[in-house]
């Protein structure tokens, strides 16, 4: 297994590259760029009253109300997202001996602004870095040994513990909000250091970030909170890999008064994958690879081939006690995932299953009510998702396949009976991090079925195009509905939704 | 933020009588910094000197004083604010509302109300300031993602707040009526307003079976904050704003169906049963002039609360008692926020780089004493007017949110008082939409006391009050050749007659009634013709032309060009060489129309 980072992931696109010679002797400026365009409608089915249908109508771009199941397993990003990359990549040998020097730019760019002339172009930093790498010999099996420094000045909140998205903790790829350091007055720092020395691989980082932290008097000071985590994975070339990490990151201070207790998620998480003619499995859900167009998780598998991995973490967080007043406790959060791929022939099969408590699901941005742990009182349930696909790898990269999936999403029950026997209060479904929604009293979740044919096709190894139809049948949305009165009221959502797209992608 | 001091132990849940301090301010507009105003006779009750007389009143120094002392004074004490804390002063203007913030996290308040004019300069600018820059919680329940806005990445519905083992939950609202944007879909603020007290009932059920006491702090107005109550159930106070208010006693309002039905829809809009109870609404004032303390006495014994006390409810409000604190010139200012804010203080009047515009040698209300049209509200308009070359203007009366108090008046003395970056435009409207739009400018008089919402030039404009039916207004916008000395004079044109222009002997002129049929060029703001306050129907915003980026920036051009007072003038500064500064400035008085002219009356039904 690999650790996610951003400098080993660059690492690892380089070595997936077409044409790529290899880190040590390409010393010229490199610049790879992937351009997507998508069209599509995501609601075709929601009725002309719906004031927030996920999607209004069929349009070219991003549709914000987009939210595919299971996307979000294994990489923030499937493929089908509006947003285009550009990495310029250098690298130039050391004055020391054996001591080679890397740099990266890693920017993601929503073009759409660009496209309409007006507003402005957001573009995100992926992971840019600086590197010096010092090798000193080569283990048995070939693989140099080295200690690499790898620096990340820009956004170093995607440096975190535990690799599958949906169980990673700790830092964010994707928006502000879904990061423990989400409240920070600046960017995220971050910094590591590698030891690959024989059959294994060892690290150690390191990542500051400012909060604002109240003072007994005056105005809130901006402070500096640490986050430290380290991790050792295998990096021998058996069927079997494992890859254990750990972390405690402090994001300032739980809100209220000066003094308050340090905000903080400690944790560890553990990885084991097993594969044959294939590394690991991949996500069944995994339009134009999965996640950046350079972060290619795994190379194509050989004619038969299986894997098998899991992934298992255990955290806690530091919240406010709803059932102590003024005193903070230590939140348990505990997750585990896993998947399976098998192929034989043309015919390729993956399967995942996820586990996930309510407070795991939340993690980064905790709390049904505001940095405040679960009501002791409260009912929870985990959320359990299974889903399976199953694709077929024709000739001429023409690849149709099937997914379907099942998800009891996580839930809090807050309710009471009140003096006239009725049922005050409800369950709240957790969908993400700051995601809490709410049900009606008495109302319990569904679980959530989503049914998704597509098509892939590869052009060229420039041009690959997807096409997709998602029919999501989920009792548990609600949104808001236009009364006569002109009032916003909120309702239960039409459970039925049917969505198509078709997304093309080119990355040179 | 909480006092550390006293039992009970950390982790103990209080049960039985307690006292709880609210500290409440709300609309704080940019003002960090002291200001002089004209006392008037409310404020003189409160505290703030005598009535009449010219005094400095508010800032945040000296607000940080009396709120600190409220805090060593009681064990138990929560400080919340509604929200409006952007604009309003040259600060805002300037800084964009990052003093503002660092004042309110010195201040250490603990909630703040998300208002609209926090969203004046859209949402990015929100973020970006919260983010960085707040050190407590945002809040607004009633707001729902729409699209990829980053607004409620720094808000929240709710919060639960420690008061020394009683558990308050906080429940935010923020405006609804007074952001055009929030109702449109897709708009690039990125959130929707839905119906407050379906939101805030919603935020009830989740709340009151984990929390002690639930104060919901709004920017809805009063009216608003009375429909919330009626329609919920669950709420034990009510914290308000928006409005500028000023209560002296809490208003009781009866939740659960306001007396009536005893029942209330949930979220879901699923009818419930409930039992009524008094809930206290409590406006504090605005510009840091003033803030409230609500001292609460509580009580979650049974024993001790009617035998309809709902268990859940946990602590009802048995006692209360509501002072308004003045924030005047007499209380210390706080060292460290006075530093603090320093660097964002606009120059002093007579400092050799501020720059004074003109002179007032009286005050200028911005209220006429009648209800109806007001010196500072007329010279607004006219200037308006003859901004736009239009043949009327139209304003809102909250645009002006400031008299001008007697002295030089400055840039930021003048941006106080017309405060907002609200473009003055003009456009075409025909007459029959112009005659809708005075029709409800009269029915919305009539619900305040017949006190008009709207200043003209270049119209005469009769509202009938009370009225709640038709022809509630009478607009007369075409004016003639004809002289008259009174409306007789002008019967047969069936319109009525202008009052003579101030220091002339000469007539008036006859003013014909507005022809729905026909069109006008009217001066307004942005907002307003945006349907802001609901006033026009909306404009589409193609139609408008930007006549000045703001009004207060169309005055101050306006008052730049202007003959000094005559002699004879007595100049209220004390300094003489701000008097003879003032002598050489523009003066600002009757002859350049800042005067009462009858130009809306109020006539009975």
């Amino acid at each position: 297994m690999r650790p996610r980072f951003a400098a080993p992931l660059v690492a690892l696109a380089c070595a997936f590259t077409p044409g790529h010679a290899g880190a040590e002797s390409n010393a010229a400026p490199r610049l790879r760029t992937s351009l997507v365009w998508i069209w599509g409608d995501d609601d075709v089915l929601h009725a002309p009253t719906d004031s927030e249908p996920p999607s209004p109508g069929p349009g070219i771009g991003d549709r914000a109300g987009y939210d595919g199941l299971f996307e979000g397993f294994a990489s923030r990003y499937t493929g089908r997202e509006n947003r285009s990359e550009v990495r310029l990549e250098g690298e130039a040998p050391g004055l020391l001996p054996r001591l080679t020097t890397r740099a990266g730019l890693a920017l993601g760019l929503e073009l759409g602004a660009l496209g309409e002339r007006a507003g402005p172009l957001l573009v995100a930093d992926l992971g840019s870095f600086v590197e010096a790498r010092w090798s000193f010999g080569a283990a048995r099996d070939g693989r140099e040994n080295a200690v690499t420094l790898s620096l990340l000045p820009i956004n170093g909140d995607r440096e975190r513990v535990g690799e599958l998205e949906a169980l990673a903790w700790g830092g964010a790829v994707g928006p502000r909000w879904e990061s423990p350091y989400a409240a920070a007055t600046g960017p995220v720092r971050a910094g590591r250091v590698e030891l690959a020395l024989g059959f294994a691989r060892a690290h150690v980082g390191l990542k500051t970030a400012s909060f604002l932290e109240p003072q007994a008097v005056g105005p809130s000071v901006s402070e500096t909170s640490y986050g430290v985590h380290a991790g050792v994975d295998s990096r021998w070339a058996a069927p079997v890999a494992v890859a254990l990490g750990f972390g405690h990151f402090e994001h300032g201070r739980l809100p209220g008064a000066a003094g308050s207790p340090r905000a903080a998620t400690s944790g560890v998480s553990l990885r084991v994958s097993f594969g044959v003619g294939l590394e690991r499995p991949r996500p069944p859900v995994a339009f134009l690879s999965d996640g950046s167009p350079f972060d290619r998780l795994t190379p194509p598998p050989k004619r038969h081939a299986f894997a098998l991995g899991l992934e298992a973490a255990h955290l806690v967080q530091r919240l406010w006690s709803s059932d102590h007043p003024g005193e903070s406790v230590l939140e348990p959060a505990r997750a585990a995932a896993a998947s399976a791929e098998l192929r034989t022939g043309v015919l390729d099969l993956r399967a995942a299953l996820i586990a996930r408590e309510p407070s795991f699901v939340m993690r980064n941005a905790p709390g049904v009510l505001l940095a405040q742990s679960v009501p002791h009182d409260a009912a929870q349930a985990p959320e359990l998702g299974i889903l399976a696909s199953a694709g077929l790898l024709l000739p001429a990269g023409f690849s149709p396949s099937l997914s379907a999936g099942v998800l009891w999403p996580a839930s809090v029950t807050l309710q009471a009976v009140d003096r006239q026997g009725q049922v005050v209060g409800g369950t709240l479904i957790v969908r993400g991090p700051g995601e809490v929604e709410a049900l009606p009293p008495g109302e319990a979740p569904v679980p959530v079925l989503d049914l998704r044919p597509a098509l892939e096709l590869r052009l060229s190894r420039l041009l690959e195009v997807v096409g997709w139809l998602d029919y999501r049948r989920d009792f548990n949305r609600t949104h808001l509905i236009s009364t006569p009165e002109g009032t916003l009221e909120r309702g239960f959502r039409s459970p039925d939704r049917l969505g198509y797209g078709v997304a093309a992608r080119a990355v040179w | 933020m909480l006092v550390a001091c006293g039992a009970p132990a950390a982790g103990t849940r209080v049960h039985g009588r307690v006292e709880l301090v609210l500290l409440h301010t709300a609309d704080t507009h940019s003002m960090l910094f002291p200001y002089r105003a004209t006392v008037g006779s409310s404020d003189a009750r409160r505290g703030l000197g005598r009535a009449g007389e010219v005094r400095e009143m508010g800032g945040f120094a000296r607000l940080a004083t009396l709120l600190r002392g409220e805090r060593a004074r009681a064990e138990r004490v929560l400080h919340l604010d509604s929200g409006d804390v952007f604009q309003g002063s040259l600060t805002f203007e300037r800084f964009g509302g990052e003093p503002e913030l660092l004042g309110f996290d010195a201040l250490g308040v603990d909630a703040q109300a998300l208002g609209n004019h926090e969203l004046d300069r859209g949402a990015a600018l929100v973020c970006e300031r919260y983010e960085k820059l707040a050190g407590f919680p945002l809040l607004a329940a009633n707001y729902v993602p729409d699209g990829a806005g980053c607004l409620l990445g720094v808000s929240a519905p709710y919060v639960v707040l420690d008061a020394r083992g009683l558990r308050v939950g906080v429940i935010g609202v923020g405006n609804t009526s007074s952001v055009a944007l929030l109702k449109a879909r897709p708009n690039e603020l990125g959130v929707l307003a839905r119906d407050a007290a379906g939101a805030v009932q919603g935020a009830l059920d989740v709340l009151r079976p984990v929390v002690d006491l639930v104060v919901v702090v709004t920017h809805l107005g009063l009216d608003a904050d009375r429909d919330l109550v009626q329609r919920t159930s669950g709420i034990d106070v009510v914290l308000g704003g928006h409005q500028h208010l000023t209560l002296d006693a809490p208003e009781w309002a009866l939740d659960c169906g306001g007396g009536g039905a005893a029942r209330i829809e949930d979220a879901w809009g699923r009818s419930r049963a409930c039992s009524p109870r008094r809930v206290p609404i409590i406006h504090s004032g605005a510009y840091a002039k003033t803030f409230g303390r609500v001292r609460l006495t509580l009580d979650d014994e049974p024993s001790h609360l009617p035998a309809t006390a709902e268990p859940l409810d946990g602590h009802e409000v048995i006692g209360l008692a509501l002072e308004l604190i003045p924030v005047s010139d007499e209380t210390a200012e706080a060292p460290d926020v006075a530093a603090l804010l320093e660097p964002y203080r606009p120059e002093p009047l007579g400092a050799l780089d501020a720059e004074p515009l003109a002179e007032v040698p009286r005050p200028l209300e911005r209220v006429g004493a009648t209800g109806g049209d007001s010196p500072l509200g007329n010279f607004s308009a006219n200037v308006a007017r003859e901004a736009a070359q239009a043949d009327l203007a139209v304003l809102g009366a909250s645009s002006l949110r400031h008299d001008l108090p007697p002295g030089l008046l400055d840039r930021d003395g003048l941006v106080r008082a017309v405060p907002f970056e609200d473009p003055l435009v003009s456009v075409a409207v025909p007459g029959a939409a112009l005659a809708r739009a005075f029709e409800r400018a009269a029915r919305s008089a009539s619900g305040r006391d017949c006190r008009t919402q709207v200043h003209v030039a270049g119209a005469l404009v009769r509202f009938r009050c009370p009225c709640e039916g038709a022809a509630c207004a009478r607009v007369f916008a075409t004016e003639t050749d004809v002289p008259c000395k009174t409306d007789a004079d002008c019967a047969a044109l069936g319109g009525i007659c202008s009052p003579p222009s101030v220091g002339s002997d000469a007539l008036g002129r006859c003013f014909a009634p507005l022809a729905p049929g026909a069109g006008y060029r009217v001066a307004t703001t942005a907002y307003l013709a945006a349907g802001g306050s609901g006033l026009f129907e909306a404009i589409p915003e193609m139609a408008l032309r930007l006549v000045s980026d703001s009004l207060s920036q169309a005055l101050a051009d306006e008052l730049r060009h202007g003959a000094p007072c005559p002699a004879g003038t007595s100049f209220p500064e004390p300094d003489p060489r701000l008097q003879a500064l003032a002598r050489a400035l523009p003066c600002l008085d009757a002859t350049r129309g800042a005067v009462r002219d009858g130009r809306i009356r109020f006539e009975a039904p």
